[in-house]
């Protein structure tokens, strides 16, 4: 069926399915899949996709050379060179599954992390990607230069002036950021002061910072700019500006005939490349069809795509990308395990499954692939320091409180019946693999001693006892605390079980109180529950975000423990409460560690958070997290056999070398 | 009987408005917004959010406008334009997101529709004419226990079988290799292979419910003296049954039949969410557990409507079935 | 005198006998309430007959098939230990049965401490290991080691109970306003319509989110989840009313209506002794659906995360921990609550069908009718 070659094409982009079945001659009581007479290839000398090499041929493509810059980024191939052609088989779980395809599909910032790391080790592990880079200036000066003669998927210069859009004109425009805009962009410590960003050249940009800006490249690194929303760091202008008030006087119009309210909606809706196939991208694939148009989300190779194998072949080597959009992650389980998906670490790879995945492999033609987890504990349980009843507060700031009751619950039961005999106990500590692991911090007092139990918490005041043995709370009644706990950690529900039995045996009361994700979130920000599960992200140095408000009260959005402390940090002592003096020093330490471009340095000040972290004890741990898995089927190439924790992964491994 | 329904018509739109208002209110009850859901999932995904930022989105959302301006800008968009806002999820207009999955539930609802009625009813009528026999006590045992299944689990449990015994695809509408295949003979049957699951699953519940309230309502008719006259003037005993008992006992259906309507776009949820199907159930019930506050309230809407009007037709189907409440209609 | 008494004896029998000898004939519904008298009985006194708490849990025999309980002469009650070894890589954990090791089972031995109907406190259990803690799971074990045959026994009692407020609270309701409405007629008829079409389009669901949300935190999630159900009944009446009035407009026509009312009959007497009982075995079957539907009901909230969640037990919540292939494929015995749904629904259902047709003043007449031809 080779010789109507284009068919293919018409079909996805067309989909003029009914016209097309009589076109490519296959007859309607045929029972086999009509695909349209896909072009196989197994020429493995070609530089290109034979479908591509076609569209060159009749002229409706320029020539390889025309579309590749002039510095192609090379990868080498992680065993072998690939073959062309091939649909990567992917799903999403609901809807909203947007990570997933952004760590596949939509992996291409500036600057990248290299093949197997996560970014810990600083600078060394960061790599040029669509531009090459150079820090000046102790970290106070950064200057991009994108590939000569780039393009972006519809054949259009990818230059300084994209660079420059994103940052005027959508990372920084008051419009979209009525409330404020992201602190990257802006000088340390200010909400308003931005960066001085220049055009050097057509296509080089400097961003000059007054202070050292830590962590800018890691950040674009790790994809933060990729991510919903009008941030962005390099976007298609001569695309987006028709939509953009600033170029166009009449958007308001074109977003009230798209029904919207104003132009800021219609830009976004066009900014996001899962929603909005017309965007131009630099990705190795582009959206044919997006999400909410049909059952799945398809993506295309992209005819400009730059980067190309060490025998300057262009990737990928992969057709296309497909992943279907699923309600249930059970689907996606038994999808997996009848051998329809080629690559996914997402959703299904639960501790709990891992049986039923690796029983499967043989039937499902698949193997399986290593993740070390990002989530240093399974389960914490924090007491809120800031709660608003003075008596509970005093009692729960009490460490000796906390350290009773960590002895009181029996670890191992829980690893065993909970968690499949994975892990270790463990604290709300740093994780073995971290720069900053503290092998004291995450052991202490995880002994299950129901003696050592009962003399801290009499050490805490609680020595007044009811007829049955209750510990009398402050207010005379038998101490029982409510301990909220997500429902989208059903793990927790089960694991509370055992740790209420645990601390019934030395007098104390505990009430689960399970509820749905939103409302978690909600009773947390208005510092209502007395205490509250959650896992544990490991500390990270290099942005001071992520996982860090586990250690320390940093952010008022999530430290659980301590919402008003960090209320009083993100303010600047305008809002929220003053927390103690060791909770300030460690809170000044944090804010060094953050600002520190010197990594040696950084990880001092970061020791130090992390220690005043132990002697705080702001959190009863369970246990380390055991690893994540993802699967990859057996005809698929390159997929390395375990991947770093980063949080783009599987980004860094680079898909586009992946083969079939 | 026109005047009826034309009063009828007024009060619906009363109607219809009050559900708006409660509706809107029901949605912003619980603490919270979609913003929430933001934030908790790039908790849960590991990232923290700055109150700043969380500002920025409710501000992008309009969520930081007051609940009585919201509703304002929400119901004199639908009344005015015709719109019924984006959904904050999928960055949408409303109507495309349900408008896209109406072809599929609605094929999903009728046809499971057509085979609870083709079995159901000659089912009752004979469960009621024949009580007590060993087919009544067979069927009603049947029926029961399809009644009784909880659908989850059968949808889960069929689904498995599949798997596990057939090697079938699992899961939305087609196999891999069909997706974007043409439309051919394997294509249609493969997606017949794939809806026959939802389709028994959703029948199951709703057949054994059919025979049972056919048979009462049977039961109720059969031993009239209306029937007993019938039978002694000599009516063939088929004739007599299907012309006058029958025709009472099927009332009760034409009171519920209009509900149907909203059952075309609200489509099984759970079926759906268990099977992977994209028809308009998952969607408002992703929509309500992530307070897409426009999604759910426009849905709700379009679904109350269909229900208002649904019942509007279940009163003139009744009226047109039943020359008993004709009359008074007429009188009124 | 001595010849009278027969014949009154005969004559005075109370309607509820006379209903129960119609009920007598239905088989079925003879064997719905064989079982459940013994279910509810059970579901009452769950930590009597439940071998153990429904917390206790064995956490080294995770996910263990069933026991198969053996009986010898001289040894008594007793099953076969497991011998386990988990898989390094997977963490699976395997189970092989060790004839060589027997843990003795016995009838009404000690374990765990309860208070029998929150009054009398005992450790007496019908069945379970004769040592306390020994490894004994009937039906198997959870995910967290804990014995399944517990768990559905205590989820008993919650799930046959907290539908029934719901469906009487509802049930009383949509007889009364729907009659009202549909023997009134008019300006009332037209009022209560309006507020049933209103109430039916609310949407249960969004409902239901909002209310779990809004009530308080030291509720407890079984007080929480039987509030829900109530203030969902106050507005669940809604398609009995239709129902009821639906029928009251069929019957006003009717001649025996029109008879009573010339006879200067009252209205509610109208409505309650003649009216009602013509059309009661059209509600008994309603409800005789509408329990068995709370439970199902009950399970399918919980499945999509908006009824009781764990650590209540009821059958909704177990069944919704099993929910996953995982269960289906590798421990299909967590799918026992489902079964207990299925034979209490069935028994239900029967059990109602009895109820309908002794209480269906025609069909009296037709067993009559049958009885006259066989005594002929």
């Amino acid at each position: 069926m080779t010789h109507q070659p284009f068919t293919r094409r018409n079909l996805l982009r067309g989909g003029g399915l009914l016209l097309l079945t009589t076109a490519t001659g296959c007859s309607f009581f045929d029972t086999s899949p009509d695909t349209g007479g896909a072009v196989q290839a197994a020429d493995m000398s070609a530089k290109e996709s034979p479908a591509l090499a076609q569209l060159v041929k009749s002229g409706k493509l320029p020539p390889l050379e025309q579309r590749l810059p002039k510095n192609p980024l090379v990868v080498t191939p992680l065993k072998e060179p690939g073959r062309y052609g091939g649909t990567w088989a992917s799903a999403l779980v609901g809807d909203d599954d947007i990570d997933w395809l952004t760590n596949t599909l939509g992996y291409e910032p500036l600057v990248r992390l290299k093949p197997g790391t996560n970014g810990q080790k600083g600078p060394d592990d960061i790599v040029a990607n669509v531009a090459e880079f150079e820090v000046k200036n102790g970290g106070r000066e950064y200057v991009f230069r994108l590939r000569e003669g780039l393009k972006w998927s519809d054949g259009q210069p990818c230059t300084a002036d994209d660079l420059m859009f994103a940052f005027e004109d959508v990372a920084t425009y008051h419009d979209l950021h009525t409330t404020g805009i992201y602190d990257l962009y802006l000088e340390n410590g200010s909400t308003t002061e931005r960066v001085k960003v220049e055009k050097v050249d057509d296509r080089t940009v400097r961003y000059v910072y007054k202070e050292p800006k830590a962590g800018l490249l890691f950040q674009i690194a790790v994809a933060t700019f990729e991510r919903p929303g009008p941030i962005g760091f390099l976007l298609p202008k001569h695309y987006l500006k028709q939509f953009h008030k600033k170029y166009n006087p009449d958007v308001d119009q074109l977003a009230k005939d798209e029904q919207l309210e104003d132009w800021t909606q219609l830009f976004m809706q066009k900014q996001d490349p899962w929603h909005n196939a017309d965007q131009p991208t630099l990705h190795a694939w582009k959206v044919s069809s997006p999400i909410g148009k049909g059952t799945a989300l398809v993506a295309e190779r992209n005819p400009y795509y730059w980067k190309v194998d060490q025998q300057g072949r262009q990737l990928p080597y992969i057709d296309r990308y497909r992943a279907e959009v699923l309600g249930d992650v059970q689907v996606e389980l038994l999808k997996i395990m009848n051998g329809e998906i080629g690559m996914q670490l997402r959703n299904f790879n639960t501790p709990e499954n891992k049986p039923l995945v690796s029983q499967n492999a043989a039937k499902g033609k698949y193997r399986l692939f290593d993740v070390p987890s990002r989530l240093s504990n399974t389960m914490i349980i924090q007491f809120n320091q800031n709660i608003a009843d003075d008596e509970l507060r005093k009692l729960f700031q009490n460490r000796d409180f906390r350290i009773g009751l960590s002895y009181a619950i029996n670890r191992k039961e829980i690893i065993d019946g909970v968690y499949a005999g994975q892990g270790e106990p463990w604290q709300a500590a740093p994780s073995k693999r971290n720069v900053v692991h503290n092998e004291a911090f995450g052991k202490q007092y995880t002994e299950f001693d129901a003696a050592k139990a009962n003399e801290h918490l009499d050490k805490a005041g609680l020595t007044k006892k009811d007829a049955d043995g209750k510990r009398l709370g402050p207010d005379g009644k038998p101490l029982i605390v409510t301990v909220m706990a997500s429902t989208e950690f059903p793990h927790h529900t089960e694991a509370l079980e055992f740790v209420k039995k645990g601390w019934e045996a030395v007098g104390v009361g505990l009430r689960v109180d399970p509820v749905a994700g939103t409302l978690f979130t909600e009773r947390t920000m208005a510092n209502q529950p007395q205490a509250s599960t959650y896992t544990c992200s490991d500390f990270d140095i290099i942005t001071g975000t992520g996982g860090d408000h586990y250690y320390v009260p940093s952010n008022s959005g999530s430290a659980r423990y301590a919402i008003r402390w960090a209320q009083w940090y993100g303010s600047k002592g305008k809002a929220g409460d003053e927390p103690p003096k060791e909770v300030r020093d460690q809170l000044e330490a944090f804010t060094t560690m953050r600002t520190e471009p010197d990594t040696t340095k950084a990880i001092e000040s970061a020791k130090k958070v992390v220690e005043i972290a132990a002697q705080q004890f702001y959190a009863i741990g369970i246990s380390t997290y055991p690893d994540e898995y993802g699967i990859v089927s057996n005809s698929f190439k390159n997929v390395p056999d375990s991947m770093a924790s980063a949080p783009t992964t599987p980004g860094p491994t680079q898909p586009e070398q992946y083969s079939l | 009987m026109l005047g009826y329904f034309g009063r009828r018509l007024v009060y619906v739109v009363v109607t219809l408005w009050a559900i708006s208002i409660v509706t809107f209110v029901i949605i912003n009850l619980p603490p919270g917004d979609y913003v929430s859901t933001l934030v908790a999932n790039a908790q849960a995904g590991g990232e923290g959010i700055t109150p700043a930022e969380i500002a920025n989105l409710r501000h992008r959302y309009g969520l930081d406008d007051p609940l009585l301006l919201q509703y304002w800008r929400w119901i004199t968009a639908i009344l005015l334009h015709g719109d019924f806002g984006q959904s904050f999820a999928w960055n949408q207009a409303v109507s495309t997101l349900i408008g896209e999955r109406v072809a599929l539930s609605a094929v999903l609802s009728i046809s499971s529709l057509l085979m609870v009625w083709a079995i159901a009813f000659p089912i009752g009528i004979y469960s009621a004419v024949k009580q007590y026999s060993w087919g009544d006590y067979g069927f009603s045992f049947l029926g029961f226990i399809g009644m009784a299944v909880p659908e989850f689990m059968l949808a889960l449990v069929l689904m498995y079988v599949g798997f596990r015994f057939f090697g079938q695809s699992v899961g939305g509408l087609f196999s891999p290799e069909f997706q974007d295949a043409a439309w051919n003979l394997g294509k249609v049957l493969d997606l017949l292979g794939h809806l026959w699951v939802p389709i028994v699953v959703i029948g199951v519940s709703g057949t054994a419910g059919m025979i049972r309230v056919t048979r009462a309502n049977l039961l109720d008719e059969l031993y009239r003296p209306y029937v007993h006259t019938a039978r002694a003037k000599g009516l063939p005993e088929w004739k007599l049954l299907l012309k006058y008992p029958v025709r009472m006992s099927l009332s009760p259906f034409f009171s519920t039949v209009g509900w149907l309507l909203p059952g075309l776009i609200g489509g099984e949820t759970i079926v759906s969410v268990v099977m992977s199907l994209p028809t308009g159930g998952p969607l408002l019930l992703n929509g309500v557990m992530n307070q897409d506050m426009y999604l759910v309230g426009s849905f709700i809407m379009i679904l109350s409507t269909l229900t208002v009007i649904g019942t509007v037709l279940s009163d003139l189907a009744l009226a047109w079935w039943d020359p008993r409440i004709r009359k008074r209609y007429k009188r009124e | 005198m001595f010849l009278r008494r027969p014949t009154k004896e005969v004559g005075t029998l109370p309607q509820w006998r006379l209903m129960w000898r119609q009920f007598r004939r239905h088989r079925l519904a003879l064997a719905g309430m064989a079982i459940l008298v013994p279910v509810y009985f059970v579901a009452i006194f769950a930590e009597f007959f439940a071998p153990m708490s429904s917390s206790t849990a064995n956490t080294s025999m995770t996910y263990a098939p069933p026991q198969a309980l053996r009986f010898s002469g001289d040894l008594g009650l007793y099953v076969h230990g497991y011998r386990t070894e988990r898989d390094p890589k997977t963490y699976e954990q395997r189970y092989t049965e060790d004839p060589g090791q027997r843990i003795d089972v016995g009838l009404f031995v000690h374990g765990d401490e309860y208070e029998l109907l929150g009054l009398i406190p005992s450790d007496l259990h019908l069945i379970g290991p004769v040592t306390k803690g020994e490894p004994v799971f009937l039906l198997g074990s959870d995910q967290n080691g804990r014995d399944l045959l517990s768990r559905l026994i205590h989820g008993a009692r919650v799930s046959l109970s907290i539908g029934l407020v719901g469906v009487a609270a509802s049930f009383l309701l949509g007889m009364l306003i729907g009659g009202i409405s549909g023997y009134f007629g008019g300006g009332v008829d037209n009022a209560v319509q309006r507020v049933i079409e209103f109430l039916i389009a609310i949407p249960t669901l969004p409902l239901w989110m909002a209310l779990s949300a809004a009530l308080p935190t030291d509720w407890g999630p079984l007080t929480r989840y039987f509030a829900i159900t109530v203030i969902l009944s106050l507005i669940g009446w809604t398609g009995l009313a239709r129902d009821v009035r639906g029928r009251f407009l069929s019957l006003r026509e009717e001649d025996f209506v029109m008879a009573a009312r010339l006879d200067g009959v009252g209205r509610l007497s109208i409505i309650f002794r003649h009216m009602i009982p013509s059309f009661a075995s059209h509600i008994i079957a309603s409800l005789s659906l509408a329990i068995p539907s709370m439970i199902l009901g009950e399970t399918s909230l919980s499945f999509l995360g908006l009824g009781l969640q764990a650590p209540a037990v009821s059958w909704g919540v177990l069944l919704e921990g099993a929910q996953n292939i995982r269960v289906v494929a590798n421990a299909p015995w967590l799918l026992a609550p489902g079964v207990a749904v299925v034979i209490v629904v069935v028994a239900m259902n029967f059990f109602g069908d009895g109820l309908r047709d002794a209480a269906d003043p025609y069909g009296n007449r037709r067993v009559r009718r049958g009885r006259r031809r066989r005594a002929a």
